[in-house]
């Protein structure tokens, strides 16, 4: 027995010197080796197929005020426009989903049914929000691993199902804690830009009144999701203002028609 | 003819004093041989390679000293690789399915893990051969928890 037990013990402590010896080695350093690498490539491969089913719209009417909206958020909170890719999506589901890549994609129909375009930022701050905050990210990390054994099982890309899949999945996974966090940093997002704060509220009231199922199963309690924003304080920023015309707010609107 | 000697109720006699027969030989061989082909197939699930070592002793063990023996330690030798190749599996499979991040740990265990995979390999091979010729190949430590569970 005591023989088993030193030789053991001498294999026991071959095997941990090895381990310790290889430890000391800076792999992700040598190998140029990002931690999040594996989550990141299957991303990136899951965007290329969900991006070949979008409706990209390129329409000035439709991306330049978009891109206005999403520029003075990005500057009153010092988020760098690299880092938020804004898409336009040509779909009839009210909807807007953050994704893969740092992605944020706007259904016409959610543009179509918004009175204002408080309302619009608001969807966008909340996305934004989402994606600042780090909620997507292993998300769609998650869904991207799904996406790829669906693809290996199906043993093809059908990409119009991957891409409602992912914005189901992902929306779905973001627990509603998470929401709640999203409608705070998105509210304070508009306050920075100057656009009162509470129209994320009015906003969450008229997506249940609406009666908007799709955005409502995804983002599940608006009622109480709007109360507990009019609840936040916020200090006084000066006068609320407007940053489309009225014409390029109609506009809009009649492109996404 | 060939002649083999047989030591009646000598339970404490030694593995190398055993002279095999050839289909002892060939049994005992294929005990390192089925560990390697289970190795080789399901190479990604560390548990098939110590079910089939497992099966194969199942059916060795009414079989004779010289048998028992070198399936008990292509047995015992796939006990350590099991344990290790499964943390390496789930755990590759934590970082597949992003509940992790890639790590310089994970390699440092990866490379470890490889090394004593390649060192068993080695080892089955030369234990496969050996036995096939009739000779016993001892491991460190695996042949002699073996000595102390396979008496004749």
């Amino acid at each position: 027995m005591k023989k088993i037990l030193k030789e053991f013990l001498i294999s026991a402590s071959l095997f941990f010197s090895i381990f310790y010896v290889t430890l000391q080695v800076d792999w992700m350093k040598l190998f140029h080796l990002q931690p999040t690498i594996v989550g990141d490539k299957l991303s990136e491969w899951v965007w290329k197929m969900a991006e070949s089913s979008l409706w990209k719209v390129n329409n000035h009417d439709v991306c330049a005020p978009i891109d206005s909206l999403v520029y003075e958020m990005c500057k009153a909170n010092d988020i760098s426009m690299a880092d938020v890719h804004i898409i336009v999506n040509r779909d009839n589901e009210v909807n807007a989903y953050a994704t893969v890549g740092n992605h944020l994609i706007i259904n016409t129909a959610l543009i179509k049914k918004m009175e204002n375009e408080s309302q619009l930022c608001a969807v966008i701050a909340h996305e934004m929000a989402h994606l600042r905050l780090g909620h997507i990210k292993s998300a769609v990390r998650q869904q991207a691993v799904i996406t790829v054994l669906f693809t290996l099982i199906s043993g093809n890309g059908h990409s119009e199902v991957l891409a409602n899949l992912t914005s189901k999945i992902i929306s779905n996974s973001i627990t509603r804690a998470k929401e709640n966090e999203a409608d705070e940093h998105g509210a304070h997002y508009m306050h920075a830009m100057h656009i009162n704060p509470m129209e994320m509220a009015s906003t969450l009231e008229k997506f249940e009144s609406y009666g908007i199922l799709s955005y409502l199963m995804d983002h599940a309690d608006s009622k109480k999701r709007a109360a507990h924003i009019r609840k936040m304080h916020f200090p006084d920023n000066g006068p609320y203002r407007k940053i489309l015309s009225q014409e390029t707010w109609e506009k809009l609107k009649r492109a996404c028609q | 003819m060939e002649s083999y000697e047989i030591h009646v109720n000598e339970r404490d006699v030694r593995i190398e004093d055993v002279v095999p027969r050839e289909d002892e030989k060939e049994r005992a061989s294929g005990c390192y041989i089925m560990s390697l082909v289970a190795v080789m197939i399901g190479l990604p699930m560390p548990i098939i390679n110590l079910l089939a070592t497992g099966i194969f002793y199942f059916m060795s063990r009414k079989g004779t000293f010289f048998v028992r023996w070198n399936s008990i330690q292509a047995l015992i030798s796939q006990v350590p690789l099991f344990i290790m190749n499964n943390i390496l599996f789930w755990w590759t499979i934590r970082i597949l399915f992003c509940f992790t991040d890639l790590s310089s740990v994970y390699i440092a265990y990866f490379f470890t893990v490889n090394i004593y995979n390649i060192y068993d390999f080695i080892e089955t091979v030369r234990s496969a051969v050996s036995t096939r010729k009739g000779l016993i190949h001892r491991w460190y430590l695996y042949s002699t928890i073996t000595d102390k569970i396979c008496k004749r």
